[in-house]
């Protein structure tokens, strides 16, 4: 299978601006990276010290073995993985909001997030931390199952790429339902409540998924369009397209920012 | 140090803290005082830069809370109402953390935490996870944090609630041995805490200022009359009236059917007050000194005394003399 790869000039510019940046000031954009890392490393390490990210993973593991021994075991020739993406992909749609719902709301419940925001830190460095710290986790959770296709690199025939390309798919998924439950979880000091909203946004993507496959009318269409979920079906079937990343990002991007004037306004209430 | 001029902050329609205005110089402690509710942790919210105020502004060491918020931030060490802490983590750890998220460089943090540990005798429970610590404790690490990056300034909201009296003695040690080399804000509604720490203090109201001074000078002023508390049965409904006509009696309040009889310092009236009271065939059932301590003295000022004390400070002042 063909990895599709297109030159943007977008990337170019945005590479220059970067230079540019950085050259105007080194060190304070090292600084900053450094601020976020620190708060990035002080959430991965809250949820390896409770017993919530071990929870999650074993479970998270077992259920990707019965699927893939499910996937793997029924159609044993030249199959294709893609279902046994898909399905990782739902299963995170569950537990993704179970790591994030505490990653502002119990700040906001308990107080600490006065402290922390009195800090000399900025909210995008917040956020960007908070963010990164659990995308941190899922990137665990992900390398976890690598086991799977190592198995099938090992004893089966199966195309290098298309696993690439399905676990680059997997991450950035992750990545976008994680961005969603920060935003969910920024909007209330209730862990419940922030999880049950990211939940419900991230049921809503999926059923929009649903219905650009099931409906083949007009709604249908438009449903295809704004599905995240379609953008990333691509990829579980090896194609890489540098507008399908930068969508990714984009989501990504939308709901952090969105999460990041949620924080702010604190400030103007 | 701390330069605030008019801050005012709205929620909606309530207004929190209306035209404050102070200025606290380096190495000063500054005491805060006022009821729950005053305004208190609010002004001290935007003074750490959490907040914004509705209109004014606040300058601390020269940089201004909007325009460099960051650097407003560094100067600044604070210990938020009700000591937030991250519950599981170890108290090494967390101070560590802290340590790096305000700038202390990596060479050196482990010493600046283990020297803030010793400072504020959290060092024999480094190791505890903060959750599983007593709330004396927790109090004692988050002072440990507010210093951990040598903040010139420490912001301290009720530094001592909750404390246990040993452990309030103690807390208020380790803040006055910290006043020597930081400018402290701090905020507390109790009197005698003001007067054993603090060399400046606000009293502060309704979100308003409605006093500034040396603890000495106000507790002289607030101290200036005795309370006696009467109950009868068959009051007239001209009782506080006749009462108040009675020599040495300042002034009468009812509360919850008694009534609160004020006198001048020192001149004992029960003894009047009870000859009165039979003689008219009120019914005394009860006659009972209220014994002012500094709190009680404070919470009358508040609750409605304070105009008066004020007046009569500042009468003092232009004066020039003692009251």
């Amino acid at each position: 299978m063909a990895v599709r790869q297109q030159s943007v000039p977008v990337a170019e510019r945005t590479t220059s601006q970067v230079q540019r940046a950085s050259r105007a000031g080194l060190a304070g954009l090292g600084a900053s990276l450094q601020t976020i890392g620190i708060i990035a490393l002080k959430e991965l390490r809250t949820y390896f010290t409770s017993w919530m990210a071990y929870a999650l993973i074993a479970v998270y593991l077992f259920i990707a073995g019965f699927i893939y021994w499910v996937v793997v075991g029924r159609m044993s020739h030249s199959l294709p993985l893609s279902p046994f993406f898909a399905e990782l992909a739902i299963i995170l749609m569950f537990i993704v909001p179970l790591l994030t719902m505490r990653l502002l709301a119990e700040e906001k419940s308990t107080g600490t997030v006065e402290l922390l925001l009195t800090s000399p830190v900025t909210d995008w460095q917040v956020v960007l931390g908070k963010f990164f710290g659990v995308f941190g986790v899922h990137t665990v959770l992900v390398l976890l199952t690598a086991h799977f296709p190592i198995m099938l690199f090992k004893w089966g025939n199966v195309d290098k790429g298309i696993i690439w390309s399905s676990y680059l798919s997997l991450w950035l998924t992750g990545g976008i339902f994680l961005s969603i439950g920060l935003w969910a979880s920024s909007l209330t000091d209730s862990q419940v409540v922030s999880g049950f909203l990211a939940f419900g946004v991230l049921l809503m993507l999926w059923l929009v998924n649903i219905f650009g496959f099931t409906m083949q009318n007009a709604f249908g269409e438009f449903c295809r369009h704004v599905s995240v979920l379609s953008h990333l079906e691509d990829m579980t079937s090896g194609v890489i397209d540098t507008k399908d990343l930068v969508y990714c990002v984009s989501v990504i991007g939308f709901f952090l920012f969105w999460a990041k004037q949620v924080l702010e306004s604190r400030k103007w209430k | 140090m701390v330069e605030v001029e008019q801050l005012t902050k709205k929620y909606g329609e309530v207004t929190a803290i209306k035209d404050v205005s102070f200025r606290v110089e380096r190495g000063d402690i500054l005491g805060f005082l006022g009821p729950n509710g005053a305004g208190k942790t609010t002004t001290m919210r935007i003074l750490t830069c959490f907040m914004a105020p509705t209109s004014g502004t606040a300058r601390v060491g020269g940089y201004d809370i909007f325009k460099d918020s960051l650097e407003v931030r560094r100067l600044i060490g604070y210990l938020p109402e009700g000591v937030p802490l991250y519950r599981d983590m170890a108290v090494r750890k967390y101070l560590l953390y802290c340590a790096a998220l305000r700038g202390v460089p990596r060479r050196g943090r482990e010493d600046r935490v283990d020297e803030v540990m010793a400072k504020t005798h959290v060092d024999e429970f480094a190791d505890k996870i903060i959750g599983k610590l007593s709330k004396g404790q927790r109090q004692r690490v988050g002072l440990a944090q507010a210093i951990v990056h040598d903040p010139p300034v420490l912001i301290l909201d009720e530094p001592t609630a909750s404390l246990d009296p040993a452990q309030t003695r103690e807390a208020r040690e380790l803040i006055r041995t910290l006043g020597k080399d930081h400018t402290i804000i701090l905020s507390t509604h109790i009197l005698a805490e003001v007067s054993m720490v603090c060399n400046r203090v606000i009293i502060i109201d309704g979100g308003e200022v409605k006093a500034v001074d040396t603890p000495d000078n106000l507790s002289r002023q607030i101290r200036q009359s005795d309370v006696i508390q009467l109950r009868f049965k068959r009051a007239p409904s001209d009782a506080a009236q006749q009462l108040r006509k009675l020599k040495g009696v300042q002034r009468v309040q009812q509360q919850d059917g008694a009534f609160m009889v004020e006198t001048s310092l020192d001149a004992d009236l029960r003894e009047e007050l009870a000859a009165f009271a039979v003689n008219k065939g009120w019914g005394l059932l009860e006659l009972r000194r209220m014994e002012l301590s500094l709190e009680d003295a404070f919470i009358e000022i508040t609750s409605g005394h304070v105009e008066r004390i004020v007046a009569a400070s500042s009468e003092a002042r232009q004066e020039g003399g003692t009251d």
